[in-house]
């Protein structure tokens, strides 16, 4: 069933709360299109999906984005394809052992992710993760390309804070505990490294 | 009734009166908090605009006593 939420003209935060009432009575059967005509309803109605667990698509017709969405089932429900897979990444190292080593798996890892196409949704960095994020990271490559695929680099900001990191960060943006725990919670697959 | 690790989407869909604050708020921060800042924490908005946390979660305290309808 189709569910159009008419969101055209309407400020922030409107077509993300309108769009959210809807979610909140979905099973599952709903297609949700949200249409809105301003680029910071398109990306809020966008990250909402994602953090809600919804696949979605945006077309753009005379200048109104319409955005579909629906809720990812797994496999075999004619969703879009590519899974919901979240990454969370607590140390600037792989693994335990040799700093040099946990320091060249930990590049070779997010390299290898630049590689799962669709996969990865989110990668939250967390603890001294957050190094990897900012200015002088031996990885920042790989991570801005995958920013470039769509995934969303989030870096906890109380790890900055704490890091003296904040002016420094280069890549994604910054979260909280909240919504780290509820993108994990909600994602299909969760890793941790 | 807040606290500063709530989400600005949350603050508003719960107490739609907040918006007003918000609103008052963009002057300070010179931007549309509630578009760009929608998905971040009270904490993230006060420290990124730099505000003061305190009177910024007083002010959105003040306008949900106020007595306006809560949504859940």
């Amino acid at each position: 069933m189709e569910r159009i939420v008419d969101a055209r003209g309407l400020s922030c935060p409107q077509p993300v709360i309108l769009t959210k009432k809807v979610m909140d009575e979905d099973d599952g059967s709903l297609e949700i299109i949200t249409i809105v005509n301003q680029q910071a309803a398109l990306e809020n109605v966008s990250k909402l999906a994602a953090n809600q667990g919804y696949q979605y698509e945006v077309e753009e017709k005379d200048g109104d984005f319409y955005i579909r969405m629906k809720k990812a089932q797994g496999e075999g429900t004619g969703v879009k394809e590519g899974k919901n897979i979240a990454v969370l990444v607590k140390s600037r190292l792989f693994g335990e052992g040799e700093e040099e080593l946990g320091g060249i798996l930990m590049k070779s890892f997010l390299y290898t992710l630049t590689e799962m196409k669709g996969d990865i949704k989110h990668i939250i960095f967390m603890n001294s993760g957050v190094f990897l994020t900012c200015a002088g990271s031996p990885v920042l490559e790989h991570l801005k390309a995958l920013a470039e695929e769509g995934v969303e680099i989030l870096s906890c900001g109380t790890c900055l804070d704490f890091y003296n990191l904040k002016d420094k960060l280069e890549v994604g943006s910054i979260t909280n505990m909240y919504a780290a725990v509820e993108i994990l919670t909600s994602a299909e697959k969760s890793l941790t490294i | 009734m807040l606290n500063k690790e709530m989400l600005v989407v949350d603050v508003v869909e719960k107490f739609p009166c907040t918006e007003e604050v918000f609103k008052k708020y963009e002057e300070k921060a010179g931007n549309c908090i509630m578009c760009s800042h929608l998905f971040n924490t009270l904490e993230a908005v006060s420290r990124d605009y730099g505000l003061d946390l305190e009177q910024f979660m007083q002010d959105l305290e003040q306008s949900i006593k106020k007595g306006e309808r809560v949504i859940f």
